[in-house]
């Protein structure tokens, strides 16, 4: 809401500076920015060379509020001049809006300007040059003296439509400052002299829920035409163009009161009725900005006798709008239910500063005053009799609220004793009425422009943020100590984490949105369990239309932005939700599960001065689920890898992490055509592990193993076998060989060659003895070993390579 | 027959060579021509024998300072060729010590995770417990018990994805506080964290999804004041000691309700370009719970009050880190993540 400096004056005595005016206003909860706005004087205090145009400068101007940037090309501009300045959204007397532009590059925040550019004079030599009885943000002639003014801009939260107006806005900043407002005066005494209204219209309200309150003034005989320039002036710094005496006159009580008013060509009204009801199924409606619109039955018009002639509450229609041939006006004031006119506006995408006003609230003890500021105003600047009386229908008068405020219910939530004499004259300042009190209580009515305030707690909030926050103490909670709990999730999450980092990959973090095309992008068939996507009702854009199944289309995403910055290896990771659409839990909500994914792409070393690089292979990225594993404290001896078949991975190179036969991840070689549909260059590794499942399996305290007493001796032994063995079974045959004293195997060989006849391997295995009795013989050990050596032939038609 | 008057020549000779030997060995092969069973001194002491009696113990005094001349000067010559060879070892092994050093590849924490970690630990250092809850809501959760009534306008305030007609991607994570409230007695000190999702078309300012941290404290005597040192101790905390205000501000789920402001850090509070001028900057919102709250999940709100805060991790990481893009934390460019070590 922009609220002008100078039409606040006609209800507030102020006597500080605007910028003082925002920080009291922002002090007690409305935020407020303070702007000079209009024609006025200002003061070049810098000037300096234009970077890109010779013959122009860049100025620095004081213009009684602030300091602005204007580019200007006049040859008298200097430092310390005086001179006029018109600033962004006012309109010159040619009609022009000054607007915030860039001038070659440069932003200039409104125009210096000469006497005939402000229709003074033919002078155009130059900018107007002042003596120094001019003030800056002070009139720059009498012609012009109301277009000299301050915006005050208020960034309201919804729950403030009160001070959707001058009133409103004043009536806050008196309750800060301590005064009174003075009282509105509709002056409409001085020109009602028209014929009595009963008989010029007749209004029906078929909607009372909807519309508790429809009252009317008609005034005959207007002529339209322009206002007069200080109310163009005040509608200007408020931010809406000037469009003809009877429509300005509207505009201008909405701005000044807050009541939203229509005003219908009396003429043009069939039977010269105005019906409010619910809009018949399936009539259709054509607005003032042209639209024909389809209505619902949970729509509201205001209709005549054949037609709709407005959507109620949010904007006319064309059939029925003022023209320059209009002499008879019937003026609309109503209250209609803010739940109602939201609906409507919301459901046409149509925001009006009338649609805005009635869905957060007006003041229903305000309307029939409103209606008669506005024929007063009209009748002064249109000409017209204003008839007398109006029409009135008021099925559902307003009841105002009474709330009792407990002294000691206040002092609980605020931590602060405040004196019943102190809250009742903050309230009675922003026009509440404590009706009774004792030192206690006070009973308090709230008056209808404050819809926000309903309660007790409500009124402890004003007299809490005007007695100001800062002068609530602050102090210390005092309680039972306790251990924090931290959530097992994210404990997991974080030894996740930190093994990853120790290993040397980097976090990332991609948004849950995807493409719903992902999974046949990679590949995956319509009944694949990451194509069951959770969709978006109302997506921002179709790539953000579902929420990811996997991590694995974020990070492959990441993949191609680091290749693209010429990576020359990545290695990322990221812990985040995936969702499932069904089956759905006992709350109706899709399934999440928190997982790790990870990428690895180019050399899995970098090249530096002491060392060749080595591409990234299969093996690093099981090594980074390993690092997982020992993480999060679980026992390798629990876990078993078998081979995947997911459909983007390679299935030669992809396995499944199973743990209690269940499969908790898997990691892989991303298939050539997966990689090319992502545009990220092949090979590319990746894994991801569901963090719930293998947490859970770690352990969460290690018990300590003795360390052995006795010497271990080791032999190797070398094994040809057929190309397809797998290590976990030659492993598992020497562990069941039956030989003694095997503490250890491992595989620390394997290699395929010239040596190696086709479709065989050699692998090599390192087997550790040791006894926990005594130190072992090394020809005890020779023999053990034999029996493992004959085991291996024996099961595995292994042929064993003499060393 | 020995001529003892050539001894001392012999003496000076042999250290001649001494001196010069270049390795062990070479001095072991000096000690046996010397000092050896048939060595050139130890033929005087031999020779002795035969030297009349009254010069014998002049001459063997002689022969003796020989030998041990001879001994010192091998002794002498091994040390310093010892000290020769270690000298090449150790410089065999130069190194340039210009060249970095080799990286053990540790790789970052992202740092949003960072900021959360720091602003999670300072709230559990004061017992608050640590919540988590779902990404995809209830409306109830979402808005009903936060009492953000259906068709009214606070509901704009948050532009909202829905899955279905009661179902929404959270738009903040006050409904993990709903959950908790729902199955836990006061008191009650949590924080919750997490991922919240908006309607809004990515920009330097605006993300899709970003995170925030919610705190919430209910008891019998937790008071606007108990809130206002709280979040105190907090903010002088992660921004360093300076003063602190609250403006009343709107939120459905909090009344009071306000916003905390922190002396803006850039300027002092002199006015700049980061604090807009006005010499503070916003760091959260934060109110006492609506008793409305406390009605939708079944606490007496006579009995208990309470506070809650809510504060995006983006926003604070950008202010502390000096970040000008929102976008840039999405983007995984490793040569942004790899800044935060
Ligand atoms: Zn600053």
């Amino acid at each position: 809401m922009r609220i002008s400096l100078n039409w606040l004056g006609d209800f507030l005595d102020i006597d500080i500076s605007p910028g003082e005016i925002a920080r009291r206003l922002t002090l007690a909860g409305i935020e407020a920015y303070a702007e000079a706005f209009g024609i006025m004087a200002c003061e070049v205090v810098e000037v300096g060379d234009h970077p890109h145009a010779d013959k122009l400068k860049v100025c620095r101007v004081f213009d009684g509020t602030g300091y602005r940037q204007v580019v200007c090309g006049a040859p008298n501009t200097r430092k310390g001049m005086k001179t006029a300045l018109v600033t962004p959204g006012a309109i010159l007397p040619g009609g022009i809006e000054v607007k915030t532009a860039k001038v070659r590059g440069v932003v200039s925040e409104g125009m210096l300007c000469s006497e005939k550019e402000l229709g003074l004079s033919d002078e155009h030599s130059g900018i107007i040059e002042f003596d120094a009885s001019f003030v800056p943000g002070g009139s720059v002639h009498r012609s012009l003296k109301d277009y000299a003014d301050v915006v005050i801009e208020l960034d309201l939260t919804p729950n403030r439509p009160d001070c959707l107006s001058h009133l409103g806005a004043a009536r806050e900043l008196g309750a800060i400052l301590g005064r009174h407002i003075k009282p509105v005066s509709t002056g409409l005494d001085k020109v009602l002299d028209g014929a009595p209204v009963s008989g010029l219209a007749e209004i029906e309200v078929k909607a009372p829920d909807k519309c508790p309150r429809y009252c009317a003034r008609i005034i005959e005989g207007v002529k339209i035409g322009e206002c007069p320039g200080w109310v163009r002036a005040r509608l200007e710094a408020a931010g809406i163009r000037s469009i003809n005496n009877v429509v300005d006159a509207t505009n201008y009580v909405l701005l000044e009161l807050g009541q939203p008013l229509h005003a219908f060509d009396l003429d043009r009204l069939a039977g010269a009725k105005i019906i409010v009801r619910p809009a018949d199924p399936g009539e259709s409606f054509t607005t003032l900005d042209g639209i024909t619109r389809k209505l619902s039955r949970d729509d509201l018009v205001i209709a005549d006798a054949d037609r709709p002639v407005a959507l109620a509450g949010i904007m006319g229609g064309l059939d029925s709008e003022v023209t320059k041939e209009t002499t008879r006006i019937l003026l609309e004031s109503a209250w209609f239910e803010p739940r109602s006119i939201r609906r409507t506006s919301k459901r046409y995408d149509l925001n009006t500063e009338s649609s805005r006003r009635f869905s957060a609230g007006v003041d229903p003890e305000g309307i029939d005053r409103a209606a008669d500021r506005c024929a007063a105003l009209i009748s002064d600047w249109a000409g017209g009799r204003v008839a007398r009386g109006r029409i009135d229908v008021y099925p559902k008068p307003f009841k105002p609220i009474e709330t009792d405020l407990r002294m000691d219910r206040l002092a609980r939530i605020l931590g602060k004793d405040i004196e019943a004499g102190e809250a009742a004259a903050v309230l009675e300042g922003l026009d509440f009425s404590v009706t009774e009190s004792d030192t206690n209580t006070l009973h308090v009515r709230i008056p209808g422009f404050r819809p926000d305030v309903e309660r007790e707690i409500d009124l402890i909030e004003e007299v809490a943020r005007l007695y100001g926050y800062n002068k609530i103490p602050a102090t210390r909670p005092v309680g039972y100590l306790k251990h924090p709990e931290i959530a097992k999730e994210l404990i997991f999450e974080r030894k996740t984490r930190q093994a990853l980092v120790a290993a040397g990959a980097s976090q990332a973090y991609n948004y849950a949105f995807v493409a719903p095309d992902f999974p046949e992008r990679l590949q995956a068939p319509a009944d694949h369990p990451v194509a069951d996507l959770v969709q978006a009702a109302n997506p921002i854009k179709v790539e953000f239309s579902a929420l990811r199944t996997t991590l694995l289309p974020g990070l492959l995403y990441n993949v191609q932005t680091n290749v693209n910055q010429r990576a020359e290896s990545v290695f990322l990771f990221e812990i985040g939700t995936v969702f499932k659409n069904t089956p759905r839990n006992d709350e109706n909500l899709p399934v999440e599960r928190r997982v790790v994914g990870g990428v690895l792409w180019g050399s899995a070393r970098e090249e530096k001065w002491f060392g060749r690089s080595r591409d990234m292979d299969f093996y690093d990225a099981k090594g980074a689920v390993e690092t997982i594993l020992g993480g999060l404290k679980v026992d390798l001896g629990i876990v078993t890898w078998k081979k995947a078949n997911q459909p983007w991975l390679n299935p030669h190179a992809a396995a499944s992490l199973m743990m209690d036969h269940s499969v908790a991840g898997w990691v892989g070689e991303i298939l050539p055509s997966v990689c090319s549909e992502f545009d990220v260059p092949w090979p590319v590794f990746a894994f991801e592990l569901d963090i719930g499942i293998i947490g859970l399996a770690g352990k969460e305290t290690i018990e300590y193993k003795s360390l052995p007493k006795f010497p271990s001796i080791r032999r190797d032994v070398a094994l040809i076998v057929d190309e397809d063995l797998d290590a976990a079974s030659i492993i598992e045959a020497a562990e069941g060989s039956g030989a003694g004293f095997v503490a250890h195997l491992d595989v620390f060989d394997v290699y395929k060659g010239e040596t190696i006849p086709p479709g065989k391997k050699s692998i090599a295995i390192k087997i550790v003895y040791r006894s926990n009795e005594g130190s072992l013989e090394s020809s005890r050990i020779d023999e053990e070993n034999k029996v493992l050596v004959q085991a291996l032939r024996d099961k595995l038609n292994a042929e064993i390579r003499d060393s | 027959m020995q001529d003892f008057s050539r001894l001392d020549d012999l003496v000076q000779q042999a250290l001649g060579i001494i001196e010069k030997a270049g390795s062990e060995n070479e001095l072991k092969e000096l000690k046996v021509t010397y000092l050896g069973k048939k060595g050139k001194v130890t033929s005087y002491f031999k020779a002795l024998g035969s030297a009349p009696a009254q010069e014998r113990k002049a001459l063997g005094q002689q022969v003796n300072r020989a030998r041990q001349a001879i001994e010192n000067a091998l002794a002498v010559r091994e040390e310093a060729i010892k000290l020769d060879a270690l000298d090449q070892k150790l410089e065999a092994r130069k190194v340039d010590v210009t060249l970095p050093g080799r990286p053990f590849g540790r790789g970052t924490v992202h740092i949003l995770d960072q900021v959360m970690d720091r602003i999670l630990d300072l709230f559990s250092g004061l017992g608050f417990d640590v919540v988590l809850g779902p990404e995809v809501e209830t409306s109830w959760n979402n808005f009903d018990a936060l009492n953000f009534p259906p068709d009214h306008p606070a509901r704009d305030m948050q532009d909202t994805v829905f899955i279905e007609d009661e179902i929404v991607l959270r738009t903040h994570t006050s409904p993990v506080q709903v959950r908790t409230m729902k199955s836990r007695k006061p008191p009650l000190r949590v924080v919750c964290p997490g991922v919240v999702y908006r309607r809004d078309t990515p920009d330097a300012t605006h993300a899709p999804a970003f995170f925030q941290v919610e705190g919430l404290m209910v008891g019998e005597h937790v008071s606007f004041a108990e809130l206002k040192g709280t979040l105190n101790l907090f903010a002088r905390k992660l921004f360093g000691e300076g003063d602190t205000r609250f403006r009343p501000s709107f939120f459905p789920f909090t009344e009071p309700s306000a916003e905390m402001d922190v002396r803006c850090f850039a300027c002092g509070g002199e006015g700049c370009a980061l604090c807009k001028q006005s010499g503070w900057i916003e760091i959260l919102g934060c109110g006492m719970v609506d008793p409305a709250v406390f009605d939708a999940v079944g606490y007496d709100n006579e009995k208990y009050t309470g506070w809650a805060f809510g504060m995006g991790v983006e926003r604070i990481a950008m202010l502390r880190h000096a970040i000008d893009d929102i976008r840039l934390f999405a983007e995984n460019d490793l040569r942004f993540l790899k800044q935060f070590v």
